[in-house]
């Protein structure tokens, strides 16, 4: 099913040239995108390539160096901290690990009735009301208000946080790596879970991955990051179908086919080492180091002596590549 | 035909707790042979790890119980063994690899000090031979100057270079078994193909046996000749790893199967989770044992155990449940075209509403 989100609505989101720095350490590097009203982007790279910073930069849990982030037409990167409490209701995380994120000590009643009673919203017999709500939107019984958090599986643990993300009605959940602690039999209810809530509340994701199997289930767009930057973005149908980024290429044919006929046929060009630090990133692209297609095409200058754009290839197609040309190379996983 | 390198007969293994014994593994039959690479596959807490760390004793003495079973490693069985003859296996003939590297090294001890460490209780190299060794076995598994990297600590390295510490560090003897339980669940996808490739490359290179442990299907399709399935401390499914895959048998397997996200399924298609929660080891119900997550349960399946018998298509495939024995009272699955049918919606909807009343104790 491809996405709720309007093309011509106005973007809920739009990031411009974000920029956040830890000392030497560019995490991010330039990242700009837009997201639609109940719009899910993908974010998806190795780890350390940023996307928890970026994450974290759209709801100010991470200072900004530089750059824009607009939040419902609002600049938030300089608001304070009291000036950004009414927007911060509108965006809400998820984290990986639902039990660190969840008070050991509280029942899932109050869990879920604490952002409500913060904001000063509905009178007790209201937050009851919705405290059930909530548990019947993730598929608990009322009964899991009288539990503690420790009382649950993982899957369920994180059904828990999911519903608190929800108390406040937010336009945005930015959910990072939501299912990479869970079992693959559970991670499919997750993620069927955060697709069926998008269908009905219309909540915009940012749902950050470190494997493009599982974003393709649930993203509209994708967006991929490599060392603070995003090299390609795209629809979903055009990412899996015409990856034009050497590193998306390479993402994909990392993911393990669960057919062992089709395993043993690919041929896979799994990236070498790690990636390069982010102190300091290599000039030129910032793949250039570990690049199957440069290494294919005989090392060509451009790659180490200029930064390539993130240009349009059509249809809101976009990517950092001095040689992509996703017409002539269909994808082969 | 030898006696396999590893024979795994009706183990058992429970674990006291205050609850009464948790039977983590309850009569399973796993068999390694040399030079083979095998997958055991099922969810956390089915009892994967429990059976493995068993093969070499691993677990606390104060709540383990080992057995009724045999475990048998070159045809001896291990839970005879002496202590002293089970530390001299351990890192000799078998090593092993985790999860999590950090919890298994020593985090102030320089890298190439703990090879060096393991090399002198299992070797009898002389200190520069040693030292050559430690180098040549870290860059074996990839790693970079290898002369500098051996002087750092655990956490100056990434986790995949932790990860391919730990492979250096058990393969370093040689063994015939390597076992390797969820390696590389805490990486990214990028670290798990590299190190899937570097331990089948090596596998193969040094002919080491090797029990590959995961909860991920499609970690195992590429890397076995046969997998055995595991839920709730049984053995519900094994097949050669071709057969499994283009004729799985049971309800488990295909629900592994069908939650499991593939770049090859059409984009449009929704994934279809397991639905549920397993059942408690401490209390665990008298028939299937998965009876109670499955959409295509009838009425024995509540009541009966199933054995685990030859599935229909025959070979070394074998299957523990009654809708896919040929047998009289069973076989109603057998033929059903598992990507079509996904069960009885009514049981589906059953299922969740159990589980959502459910909050496990613990
Ligand atoms: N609080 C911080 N202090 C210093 N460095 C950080 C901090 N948070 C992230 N980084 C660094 O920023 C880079 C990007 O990290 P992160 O956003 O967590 O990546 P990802 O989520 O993609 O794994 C990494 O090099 C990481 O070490
Ligand atoms: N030390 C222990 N004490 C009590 N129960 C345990 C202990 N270790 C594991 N268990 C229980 O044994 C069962 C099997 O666990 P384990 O073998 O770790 O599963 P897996 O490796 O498949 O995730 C689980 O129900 C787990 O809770
Ligand atoms: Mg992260
Ligand atoms: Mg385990």
């Amino acid at each position: 099913m491809s996405g709720t989100g309007t093309h011509d609505a106005a973007p809920l989101l739009q990031v411009t040239d974000l920029r956040v720095s830890f000392g030497a350490v560019k995490a991010v590097d330039g990242v700009s995108f837009d997201l639609r009203p109940g719009e899910i982007l993908g974010l998806v790279g190795e780890s350390g390539s940023g996307k928890s910073t970026v994450g974290r930069a759209v709801l100010r849990i991470n200072r900004v160096s530089s750059g824009s982030i607009r939040f419902e037409g609002t600049e938030v990167t300089g608001l304070s901290p009291h000036a950004l409490l009414p927007l911060r209701r509108r965006m809400q995380m998820i984290f990986q690990d639902p039990r660190g994120s969840l008070d050991p000590r509280m029942k899932v009643g109050r869990l879920l009735a604490e952002p409500l009673e913060i904001h000063g919203l509905l009178d007790r017999q209201g937050r009851r009301a919705r405290v059930a709500e909530l548990l019947r939107l993730v598929g608990l019984a009322p009964e899991a208000a009288g539990r503690y958090p420790h009382q649950f599986s993982g899957g369920q643990a994180q059904r828990i946080a999911i519903a608190r993300a929800l108390a406040l009605d937010p336009a945005l959940i930015v959910a990072d790596e939501p299912i990479s602690s869970l079992d693959v039999s559970i991670q499919a209810q997750v993620i069927n879970l955060l697709a069926e809530l998008r269908r009905s509340l219309q909540v915009a994701m940012i749902f950050i991955a470190h494997d493009l199997s599982v974003v393709r289930h649930i993203a509209d767009r994708v967006a991929v990051m490599y060392l603070g930057r995003i090299v390609e973005i795209a629809d979903k149908a055009d990412l899996y179908t015409r990856p034009g980024h050497p590193y998306t290429r390479s993402l994909l044919s990392a993911v393990p086919l669960p057919d062992p006929v089709k395993e043993r046929q690919r041929s896979r060009t799994i990236l070498k080492g790690e990636l390069p630090s982010p102190e300091n990133p290599p000039s030129g692209c910032c793949f250039s180091t570990r690049c199957p297609l440069r290494a294919s095409l005989g090392d060509p200058p451009e790659c180490t002596a200029t930064r390539p754009q993130l240009n349009e290839t059509g249809g809101g197609h976009r990517i950092a590549c001095h040689f992509a040309d996703p017409a002539a190379t269909p994808a082969s996983v | 035909m030898s006696a396999p390198l590893l024979q795994i007969t009706d183990f058992h293994l429970g674990f006291r707790t205050r609850r009464g014994t948790v039977q983590a593994v309850d009569g399973v039959d796993l068999v390694v042979n040399e030079g083979e690479t095998v997958g055991l596959v099922g969810e956390s807490g089915c009892g994967k790890s429990a059976t493995v760390r068993s093969i070499l004793r691993l677990l606390p003495d104060k709540v383990a119980r080992y057995g009724p079973g045999e475990i048998r490693l070159n045809d001896r069985n291990v839970l005879d063994l002496p202590e002293a003859e089970m530390r001299r296996i351990q890192g000799g003939d078998v090593a092993m690899v985790f999860q999590d590297p950090m919890t298994s090294l020593n985090p102030v001890m320089t890298v190439g000090d703990q090879i060096t460490e393991y090399l002198a209780a299992h070797t009898d190299l002389d200190r520069a031979a040693m030292r050559a060794r430690v180098i040549e076995l870290l860059s074996m598994v990839g790693i970079p100057v290898p002369e500098e990297r051996m002087t750092w600590f655990p956490h100056q390295l990434s986790g995949g270079m932790r990860q391919r510490v730990m492979i250096a560090m058990a393969l370093s003897c040689e063994p015939r078994l390597l076992l390797a339980d969820e390696i590389t669940t805490a990486l990214d996808v990028t670290l798990q193909a590299q190190i899937l490739d570097l331990l089948h490359a090596l596998s193969e290179r040094l002919n080491t046996a090797t029990l590959l442990i995961t909860h991920d299907l499609s970690v195992v399709a590429g890397m076995t000749r046969r997998v055995y399935v595991m839920y709730a401390g049984q053995i519900i499914e094994e097949a050669e790893t071709d057969a499994l895959f283009a004729a799985p048998a049971m309800p488990y397997t295909w629900g592994l199967l069908r939650s499991a996200p593939s770049l090859d399924a059409p984009l449009t298609e929704d994934l279809t989770p397991i639905e549920g929660l397993p059942p408690d080891l401490a209390a665990p119900p008298p028939g299937c044992r998965f009876a109670s997550r499955c959409p295509y349960r009838r009425e024995i399946c509540q009541s009966r155990m199933p054995d685990l018998r030859a599935a229909p298509d025959g070979g070394t495939h074998r299957v523990r449940c009654w809708g896919a024995q040929d047998v009289p009272e069973g076989g109603w699955l057998i033929g059903t075209d598992w990507r079509e049918d996904t069960g009885d919606p009514r049981i589906v909807a059953d299922i969740r509403a159990a589980s959502a009343m459910a909050g496990t104790e613990s």
